[in-house]
């Protein structure tokens, strides 16, 4: 599950924010310049601040810094804020806000946590693959994707979908996917070039992020799938560009062709 | 400049990029400093919130609770707002109204608070509204009220002179409209379009739609379309300085009007063509009817403001200074109106600059430049500005020209004619 980092400074904040949290977990940050450590340096999937927490600093610049550094990394902003915050909070990229007076609604932060962590590479992924791998082919990789920041492996799947490696091995030719591990490397690197997208965020960060025992080793990966260096991969043509190439690897298993042959 | 400026000179971010419901705060753009607008502001953007959270989770999963307690938390502060400010009243009838979160009254309700928010000149927060019913009335299947929500949204934008924006949503609403057979809404939002192009000055372009209209209208024997296209049609012939024309197609359209109070809009433009041709008294009676019958404060106080400067047009002074004290002597009637407030001050204005009250008049103008540039009421400001420019100069001893009175045709001088037959208690058309 999806890790998020925190900076609240208030014990019902926090207490708040663990209940609502589950399955995922939180780090806790006790500045704006930890937060920033946590998120360079730890597979984070969202950001909980609030703007009030460090005294004579002004909040609202330190979530523009955020969203500067990191802007595909949701930030919610909490705290007590008047119209001019507000106001302020959405020019400065915030990504979502909860009032303190809404802060104690379980339901309420539970949404607004659930919303930030669904966008992501899963929906992008899917989204190529509609009309060309099958529900079931579509949901094997969606259930990988959204777990690659937990570095899960190729028995892991298997498990969580209650068959052998050898059979999701099957399945994943029958559905017209790569291997699972294939899949698994692309789902990385895919994962990757997306978190490189921010600036605040280094190759070497990433591939310890993704699991990687160095910059190097997914230099190798990415070489491994789509050839050359991240560096040139830095921007949203370079992902688009290698969503480009995994679709490709993905044959499909031909539903779709067949239901249009048929009308 | 100081650090914590940073974030003011950034652009407006994009709607698609930004949480939901930001543009209700939308117009503290180059005011955020200004702490009345900021608390109203942030106000809208909670009471707004509760339906974007529908919107985005679905309705049946939002908890009842949940949303009940959303709802209350923004209740409970609707206190930082005057208790006569009347939109303190329409926020805690929206948040009523929401609680019974069936699609239709969530649509019904955020649309009706859009409305109450852009008579207040804010627009961006009036638009988020709009567009927020727009969406939920799309994922609803909810027809009419996309398009009328389109339609909102042209309007606003037509009142913000951002026209291409304006013309593009007209456009949906009419492709839609047209797509799911709503006639009405079409012919609506083809009149939205045709009044755009009018106020770019763009008069046959206009006519052009609204002769579609009107031939539509007919073809399907809907009385109110006709109505609708032939009052347009003599509002752009008015503007366009056709007076004879928009007499015609006014009292024609005043015959297939339905209800009174639809009359009344189109009776005023009637009193201004009258005027516009000499027919004062033709046009005294237009305004005796609508301040009679009219129930709403708007346009039963325009029409008293308008009764006014006929007399001073005519060049009766002691009936106008009569009339102007009447006037003010009501005024706790339309003072906290805005939009009404800003049009009595602008045309008693332009009256005390005919009948040499200077003083009169640069306080009344003065008052309504400062309300519609409050209020960004664009047509009225740009008009005060024209006349208290006007009253300077004669001051300075440069005399205006008179304005040009048209000679009035034998239409026009029928329809006036019968106008004056009429009796303030029922107006009842003889050739309509």
């Amino acid at each position: 599950m999806a890790i998020v980092a925190a900076l609240l400074p208030d014990r019902l904040d926090r207490e708040a924010l663990r209940s609502a949290a589950p399955p995922h977990d939180v780090v806790w940050a006790e500045s704006w310049r930890e937060l920033y450590r946590l998120v360079r340096k730890r597979p984070i999937a969202a950001a909980v601040a609030d703007i009030h927490a460090e005294d004579r600093k002004d909040g609202v610049l330190r979530v523009y810094r955020f969203a500067q550094r990191f802007p595909i990394t949701p930030l919610i902003v909490w705290g007590e804020l008047d119209g001019r915050d507000l106001f302020r909070l959405g020019k400065a990229g915030a990504w979502e806000v909860v009032s303190s007076r809404d802060a104690d609604d379980e339901h309420l932060v539970r949404e607004v946590m659930h919303a930030a962590l669904t966008g992501g590479l899963a929906p992008l992924v899917d989204a190529r693959l509609r009309g060309r791998v099958g529900e079931d082919g579509r949901e094997l990789v969606r259930f990988a994707a959204e777990r690659i920041p937990d570095q899960i492996q190729v028995p892991d799947v298997a498990e969580a979908h209650g068959m052998s490696v050898s059979t999701l091995e099957r399945r994943c030719e029958r559905w017209g996917l790569p291997t699972p591990g294939r899949l698994l490397l692309w789902l990385r690197v895919l994962y990757g070039l997306r978190w490189l997208l921010e600036p605040g965020r280094s190759v070497e960060s990433v591939a310890y992020q993704l699991g990687y025992s160095s910059g190097a080793a997914f230099r190798r990966a990415i070489k491994a799938t789509i050839g050359g260096r991240p560096t040139p991969l830095r921007s949203e043509k370079g992902l688009d560009r290698a969503l480009d190439m995994f679709v490709a690897e993905c044959p499909g298993d031909g539903v779709y062709e067949r239901l249009t042959a048929t009308g | 400049m100081a650090r914590y400026d940073r974030i003011a000179p950034l652009p407006m971010p994009d709607r698609a990029r930004v949480f939901p419901a930001w543009y209700a705060l939308a117009d503290l753009e180059n005011r955020e400093r200004d702490p009345e607008l900021a608390r109203r502001a942030r106000l809208r953007f909670l009471a707004l919130r509760p339906v974007r959270r529908l919107l985005r989770q679905g309705i049946d999963r939002v908890p009842v609770e949940s949303f009940e307690r959303q709802i209350e938390g923004v209740r409970e502060e609707l206190g930082h707002l005057s208790a006569r400010d009347p939109e303190r009243a329409s926020l805690a009838r929206f948040l009523h109204r929401i609680r019974e979160r069936t699609p239709t009254a969530v649509v019904h309700a955020t649309l009706e608070m859009g409305e109450v928010i852009e008579s207040s000149g804010h627009y961006r927060a009036a638009e988020e509204y709009f567009l927020t019913a727009f969406e939920l009335a799309e994922a609803c299947g909810l027809g009419e009220d996309q398009t009328t929500a389109l339609r909102l949204v042209g309007r606003l934008c037509r009142k913000a002179a951002r026209w291409d924006d304006a013309e593009a949503y007209y456009r949906q609403a009419i492709a839609r409209s047209e797509a799911m057979g709503q006639r009405r809404q079409w012919a609506r939002a083809m009149d939205g379009l045709a009044i755009a192009y009018a106020y770019r000055g763009n008069y046959p372009k206009a006519r052009v739609l609204l002769e579609e209209v009107l031939e539509r209208g007919r073809a399907w024997k809907d009385d109110y379309i006709v109505a609708t296209a032939l009052s347009s049609l003599s509002t752009n012939a008015l503007t366009a300085g056709d007076y004879e024309q928009a007499l015609e197609y006014g009292w024609t359209a005043i015959g297939l009007m339905d209800s009174e109070e639809a009359r009344h809009p189109i009776l005023g433009n009637l009193g201004r063509a009258f005027a516009q041709l000499g027919l004062f008294r033709a046009a005294e009676r237009c305004y005796e009817i609508i301040i009679a019958n009219a129930r709403e404060v708007v346009p039963r106080n325009q029409a008293k403001a308008d009764y006014a400067l006929i007399a001073a047009e005519a060049g009766n002074v002691k009936e106008f200074r009569a009339r102007r004290q009447r006037l003010l002597n009501d005024a706790a009637e339309w003072r906290d109106e805005p939009w009404v407030s800003t049009w009595v001050h602008l045309h008693v204005g332009r009256a005390c600059v005919l009948v040499g009250d200077i003083d009169d008049a640069r306080e009344h103008l003065r008052t309504a430049i400062a309300l519609a540039s409050k209020h960004r009421y664009n047509e009225q400001l740009i008009r005060a500005e024209e006349t208290i420019e006007l009253l300077e100069a004669a001051v300075a001893g440069a005399r205006p020209a008179p304005a040009a009175v048209g000679q009035p045709g034998a239409v026009a001088v029928r329809i006036a004619e019968e106008v004056e037959a009429c009796s303030t208690a029922a107006l009842v058309p003889a050739t309509a």
